[in-house]
């Protein structure tokens, strides 16, 4: 049901009643599959769909007038990015696949609907856009106050805690289906520094990220290293 | 495009790189090498009075085609004055 990924997303943090969950249920839609690299929704697009994440991984990116890009976000599955779009006329950024994924779109109308008659559903999806400004808070910080290897650390943090949250890890394992270059457009480093903090980490017996894969060997020197603490993602207890 | 493996020595660290870099050509693998150093020298410091940075590049077959260091050199001084300073009390 096209309706329950957006109810796994918004019980991640905060509370739905069985009215709730029914009226998105109702939500119609379709899905579409997506390559790596294809944009999802385009800057400057007028969307007049919500997405979600089925599986994959999606990316939210600008690139900089030197053609540089900056990626602001990783959306794991059940994640919704660009639900501000319900409120906002065109895309200042795009929305893009870091990974082949599965991408659900609702029209923003049925959406409209439902939070006419359900304000606890609406509540949540402003909640959700302002956990998202949380985040990019917490990547300008991260990206402009921490040396790499604790930006480094804080990244890894975030998405293992994300995954767990969304129950997409298995174990201390999550996928990250991303490259080193993607890694380095997200932490604004260049590859060469990318590869070399990779490697402090991973003798440190902290993390080990190959092949798209994200395992944490020592979660507790892993925070402590990047002063993590996951109160912006203001995850329901 | 040629792959090239970026080891580099902080003084205290040394990382052999294993991954690689693709660079258009050897002056995309300069400025990359380049590019680094700086990077580094924020990552290590403020430790000491002397650090050098050193990154030395190979190629796939185990060349290595370039270097680049880069010196930090620190020191307190006495405390003689500006010439400038020294004019104007004149």
């Amino acid at each position: 049901v096209i309706g329950d990924i957006f109810i796994k997303r918004l019980e991640l943090i905060g509370r739905l009643s069985d009215e709730d969950r029914a009226a998105l249920r109702e939500l119609n839609g379709y899905t579409r599959d997506v390559q790596r690299g294809e944009d999802v929704l385009k800057v400057g697009e007028r969307p007049t769909e919500a997405v979600a994440v089925l599986s994959g991984l999606l990316q939210r990116y600008t690139i900089s007038p030197h053609g540089n890009r900056q990626i602001h976000s990783f959306y794991l599955p059940t994640d919704t990015p660009c639900l501000e779009t319900l409120h906002i006329d065109f895309m200042d950024n795009s929305l893009s696949a870091a990974a082949p994924s599965r991408v659900v779109f609702v029209p923003h109308a049925d959406l409209y609907r439902v939070m006419d008659r359900n304000p606890k559903v609406l509540a949540l999806i402003w909640r959700e856009t302002l956990v998202q400004a949380a985040v990019f808070r917490e990547w300008l910080m991260r990206n402009s106050q921490k040396l790499a290897h604790a930006q480094m650390a804080h990244f890894f943090c975030e998405m293992m805690t994300r995954a767990k949250a969304a129950r997409v890890a298995q174990g201390d394992t999550c996928d990250l289906p991303i490259t080193q270059e993607d890694l380095g457009d997200a932490l604004g480093m260049t590859t060469v520094h990318v590869n070399r903090t990779l490697m402090i980490l991973r003798s440190g017996g902290m993390v080990e990220f190959k092949g798209g894969k994200l395992t944490i060997l020592d979660w507790d020197r892993l925070v402590e290293t990047a002063e993590f603490d996951p109160a912006y993602l203001h995850l329901r207890a | 495009m040629p792959r090239y493996f970026f080891d580099i020595d902080d003084g205290e660290r040394f990382t052999r790189d294993d991954h690689g870099l693709e660079c258009a050509g050897p002056e995309a693998m300069r400025e990359a090498a380049i590019g680094v150093l700086p990077n580094i020298a924020r990552d290590e410091l403020p430790d000491g009075d002397r650090h050098d940075f050193t990154v030395k590049v190979r190629d796939e077959g185990g060349r290595y085609l370039f270097q680049a260091t880069l010196s930090l050199v620190a020191e307190w001084l006495p405390g003689e004055r500006e010439p400038r300073a020294l004019e104007r009390l004149e």
